[in-house]
């Protein structure tokens, strides 16, 4: 172990001459793994924003049971209490027709203050339910409708629920190709050092031959495919860390609408970087020891 | 000591390189192998180095069983073995100084160390004033002497030599033989040299072991081809 340290200059230097004379090759490989990664973070942004869309519709999903204006306080208890007991429901919460006609108000101005003198009150009393999914609101619903003295329910309809299930499918999706990418760009390091090492096999059986531990020989490898990971994940950290923030500020920090709210930059980029960054690395060292694992079991 | 116990080693390609091998070498000694191509030299070089591992028997140098080395532990059973070749192997973007100095720096020795381990090497070999010189700009003697002092350089107890003559010419065979008789004399390392040179073999007689179609034929303590 103290050699390992001791050695860790040594095998440091001989990482950075060989990356230094390896230019040409070692630079395309980290172009591709840029490329690469490029991907990954470009669906890594639009999977983080959809996730943070969805979260807030969701949030703002709430099922409207309308009650029959002649039930009596006992009645509406015995309805809560069943819409309570629905799967699925989160909470339940009772607003009366003056507070509904207020929130109207509030909502769409004052034109609908007319209707607020006695009796002309044209609303409902109605219970508000949360749920605990966005794609349990259907169900829920249907059976809300079915309690004796329920007149409506309403939700914000079948587009909403469309759109929540398209999220999810492009969430799901995205994920599965994002890990695509980072596979590749393991592969992408892996063919790259091989390509580097498989010139100087001969070399790797000199040093095995004058005593090299099979440590001494795969480090240096190993560091300089973490320096070409890293190198490569330059490009897209750089784009994102420069790119995110440029667009949430030309978009004003939504996309196309207010239902759409983007995630801010801070601190959601400085994950993002460090994550590419990161990935880089990762993928340089996994890419770069399965390559150079070969080889040295390439002679006894 | 070296000892091969009734040792026996075929490829896959069905050639029996060594069959029933049977043979002691002391502590201090040096000793030619012989024998025509094929004749199964470059097997016992092989299995001496840990290269190759044999069929049956065993193989033990210096107490260590060599065929039952891991592939992990080979390396340091290697800085007990030097190793000369006839291709001289030197890593060529490395000039003299540092392709000895590699072989010290695997072992993790200080720079300080390494620094005047390799001017002594350099002394005994004969090559200070090449010490910045690469390889390719050395004669195959000098590239020879190089090799040799690398393969010293972790002062191993046993030094293999695999026809360390081969691509030399006479004169240049000479200088070869007479630093391995140094080294030998001066450090009592163990020597196992494998040749094809004749005159070398009847001029500096050593214990000559002959080798034919994997079979010992001949261990003559006197030496030379005339001992026959």
């Amino acid at each position: 172990m103290t050699l390992f340290f001791r050695s860790l200059p040594r095998l440091w230097r001989k990482a950075s001459l060989d990356l230094k004379r390896h230019f040409a090759m070692t630079f395309s490989a980290s172009l591709s793994i840029g490329i690469a990664l490029l991907m990954a973070m470009l669906l890594l942004i639009s999977a983080a924003n959809i996730a943070n869309f969805t979260q807030h519709i969701e949030q703002e999903l709430m099922i409207q049971v309308s009650l029959q204006p002649t039930l009596d306080a006992s009645q509406q208890e015995n309805i809560q209490q069943q819409l309570v007991n629905i799967q699925g429901v989160k909470n339940v919460t009772y607003s009366s027709k003056e507070e509904e006609l207020d929130k109207l108000i509030q909502e769409n101005g004052d034109i609908f203050a007319q209707y607020a003198q006695e009796g002309r009150n044209p609303l409902y009393n109605v219970f508000l339910i949360e749920a605990d999914h966005a794609d349990q609101i259907e169900t829920i619903s249907k059976k809300a409708k079915t309690i004796h003295g329920v007149i409506d329910v309403s939700y914000g309809g079948g587009a909403i629920q469309k759109l929540i299930a398209l999220f999810k499918n492009v969430r799901i999706w995205g994920t599965l190709f994002v890990a695509l990418m980072i596979l590749l760009a393991i592969y992408l390091i892996r063919n790259t050092i091989k390509m580097t090492i498989h010139v100087r096999k001969d070399e790797i059986a000199i040093m095995r031959q004058v005593g090299a531990y099979n440590w001494f020989i795969t480090v240096p490898f190993v560091l300089e495919g973490m320096i070409i990971g890293l190198r490569g994940a330059l490009i897209p950290a750089l784009i994102a860390g420069i790119g995110y923030p440029l667009l949430y500020q030309t978009m004003n920090g939504v996309f196309l609408s207010d239902m759409f709210i983007l995630l801010s930059p801070i601190p959601f980029i400085l994950y993002l970087v460090a994550f590419l960054l990161l990935l880089g690395l990762g993928a340089g060292l996994v890419g770069s020891y399965l390559a150079v694992r070969k080889y040295v079991r390439f002679i006894r | 000591m070296i000892e091969f116990k009734d040792v026996s080693k075929a490829y896959p390609n069905g050639v029996h390189a060594l069959n029933h091998v049977n043979l002691k070498v002391e502590d201090g000694e040096f000793i030619y192998v012989i024998g025509a191509t094929g004749s199964g030299k470059s097997t016992m070089i092989k299995l001496l180095n840990g290269e190759e591992v044999s069929d049956s028997g065993q193989l033990i140098v210096d107490g260590v069983d060599v065929g039952a080395l891991k592939h992990r532990k080979v390396p340091a059973y290697r800085r007990n073995v030097g190793c000369i070749f006839q291709d001289y192997r030197l890593l060529p973007k490395l000039t003299v100084y540092e392709n000895i100095a590699f072989a010290l720096e695997v072992v993790g020795m200080r720079k300080k160390d390494i620094k005047n381990r390799v001017r002594e090497i350099l002394e005994l070999v004969d090559l200070k004033d090449k010490a910045r010189s690469y390889p390719d700009e050395l004669s195959g003697g000098q590239q020879q002497r190089v090799t040799i002092g690398r393969a010293i350089a972790n002062r191993p107890k046993i030094l293999i030599a695999d026809e360390p003559t081969g691509n030399l010419d006479p004169e240049k065979s000479l200088e070869i033989i007479q630093l391995l008789e140094k080294i030998n004399q001066n450090f009592g390392t163990t020597i196992v040299m494998v040749t094809h040179d004749k005159v070398l073999v009847d001029e500096f007689k050593k214990r000559t072991i002959i080798l034919d179609g994997g079979y010992v034929i001949h261990d003559s303590r006197v030496g030379g081809y005339r001992s026959v």
